[in-house]
């Protein structure tokens, strides 16, 4: 079996893993490689082909495939192996202090084991599927998770249908109601289940309301008709418990049902892998260098919880990156601490990272990252330890669990929670 | 008259309200300059900015995203999409070459945002 050994890898060259990799190098790790399962680097930026992309971070407005070119030729400049067509069947922690390793195949070279002093977790998410949401009705073709049907579109070539139906106003959903009026199909209706919108208010303007898409809140598809494909959906309104309101279904006639309902973080490896997972975020429980419980393990990007702006992944994946050089070259003498947690307080969802570690590293101002449950007005964010108010922000007029939160935590913030009683981080959003 | 518009400029969204008067605007809302430009543009003649791909001969890809080098006004969007119907370009595409030149009233370029080399 092929073997080799390296400082560093990174598990999919999406843009969570490209930053890493790039500051693994810069960091001073020697051997760094990157292991895609495509035929391509840039991940799911590829597909993205709308811009919006780099507003946070280079000030400019880039579509996803200009971002992802950006990263990617920087990795060629740095020498960074990424070897393609690749696909990781386990990660496996070291025992007693040695390399993790990875358990991979591929077409060219069969199956190989590659060992590194740290791994970096960027597989990204997949979408959530009709099976996930128990759609009612027959089993027609048409039905697609609306990133399927951004790949046909972009990628493959191919429209998938027609005449469109999208269910859930996730920010894929409102994309590709676009896309495909652009590329002449007609979009016959965006359908949500919540009394809110799913993803972020530019994209309704922009995607649904310069076009007239008819946009349906509290409502849902009801059941799916069609023999061979897709031959229309019944949309109702539903009440507060989620049940329909009787003399609210209406039948739409369409060949095509694209599904945005939401992403949910790839972690069978991690899983499998032993590495401890958040129910909250479903992705790896992280400090705030992005190290997993696992010391020499790390994970970035949208493995870790789904963000909505590529601009926040980079920046992650930087600091997992460089804190993975830093492990790989021995140069945290002192074990990690883990006993501090951030806790999700009042009408906060869950945060990202979960928990601050201490040891001989220097220390470095970092985001919480977290979402609320439900929109809210004229709220403050609070942070709290022993019930004593470290931090409160300025009076915000909305929040929107559609737009991720990120606050930075200073050296001063940092002292007085490793100091506290409870060595508790409690993140609430207040009236 | 008043107007409320979305900001699209950047992620946070902004609500800003438009006032005219006497061919004036003033604006409440916007949480930076850029948001009270775009207002005002969008008040005038909204333009936007148009991503969409083209046909390709290369042995990796059937199509080469593409987006206008500027925004370009909101109505010509569709007869921009039109005139790329019957484009095909050859691979090797650099990212930023143009594809088209001058498809706008305000001559903007189409350009390539991927590189496809062979």
């Amino acid at each position: 079996m092929n073997k080799r050994v390296f400082d560093v890898i990174i598990i999919g060259a999406g843009p969570a893993g490209l930053a890493a990799a790039l500051a693994a190098k810069r960091e001073g790790a020697e051997k760094v490689a990157i292991i895609e399962r495509d035929k391509y680097s840039g991940g799911i930026l590829q597909q993205c082909i709308h811009n919006g992309f780099g507003l946070h971070l280079f000030n400019t407005d880039l579509t996803g495939p200009e971002y992802a070119e950006k990263f990617i030729e920087e990795a060629v400049d740095e020498n960074i192996e990424t070897i393609l067509e690749t696909m990781v069947l386990e990660v496996n922690p070291s025992k007693e202090g040695g390399k993790h390793s990875l358990l991979c195949v591929s077409r060219k070279s069969g199956l190989s084991t590659f060992t590194a002093s740290s791994i970096v977790l960027a597989m990204g998410c997949r979408e959530r599927t009709r099976g996930n949401i128990v759609l009612p009705g027959t089993r027609p073709a048409g039905i697609f998770t609306a990133g399927t049907a951004q790949r046909f579109t972009n990628i493959e070539g191919y429209t998938p249908g027609k005449k469109i139906v999208i269910l859930g106003s996730g920010d894929i959903g409102m994309i590709m109601a676009r896309r495909l009026t652009f590329e002449g199909s007609e979009v016959k209706a965006v359908v949500e289940v919540m009394p809110f919108l799913g993803g972020l208010n530019r994209n309704k303007v922009q995607c649904l309301d310069d076009f007239d898409i008819p946009f349906y809140l509290n409502h849902t598809v009801s059941y799916i008709k069609g023999n061979k494909r897709v031959e229309g959906v019944e949309i109702a309104e539903i009440d507060e418990n989620r049940d329909i309101i009787e003399g609210t279904r209406q039948f739409i006639e369409c060949d095509t049902l694209l599904l945005s309902v939401g992403l949910i973080p790839e972690n069978e490896l991690s899983e499998k892998g032993g590495i401890p997972l958040d129910s909250l975020t479903r992705g790896a429980f992280v400090d705030q260098n992005f190290e997993t419980e696992i010391d020499g393990i790390f994970a970035c990007g949208n493995v870790v919880h789904v963000s909505d702006l590529v601009d926040y992944v980079s920046e992650d994946g930087e600091k997992a990156g460089k804190y993975a050089a830093v492990f790989a070259e021995g140069r945290r003498k002192k074990a990690r601490d883990m006993h501090v947690r951030i806790k999700r307080g009042e009408n906060v969802s869950y945060t990202v990272p979960q928990i601050i570690s201490t040891s001989d590293t220097e220390f470095e101002a970092f985001p919480v990252s977290f979402r609320v449950k439900e929109p809210l007005s004229n709220v403050r964010v609070v942070f709290k330890a022993d019930d004593k108010v470290l931090y409160e922000s300025k009076m915000k007029k909305i929040i929107r669990p559609g737009e991720m939160e990120r606050l930075s935590i200073g050296s001063d913030i940092f002292n007085k929670v490793i100091s506290s009683e409870s060595r508790t981080l409690t993140v609430e959003v207040q009236k | 008259m008043k107007k409320k518009i979305t900001c699209i400029t950047c992620p946070t969204g902004c609500d800003i309200e438009v006032t005219e008067k006497g061919g004036k605007y003033t604006f409440s809302g916007a949480l930076c300059k850029a948001g009270e430009i775009y207002a005002e543009k969008e008040m005038i003649s909204p333009e936007r900015v148009i991503c969409t791909s083209v046909k390709l001969n290369s042995t990796q890809l059937p199509l080469v995203s593409v987006r206008t080098s500027t925004p370009v006004p909101k109505g010509e969007i569709f007869d921009i999409l039109k005139k790329l119907l019957d484009v095909k370009v050859n691979a090797p595409v650099k990212r930023g070459e143009i594809i088209v030149k001058c498809i706008s009233s305000n001559n903007a370029d189409i350009i390539a945002t991927k590189t496809v080399l062979i």
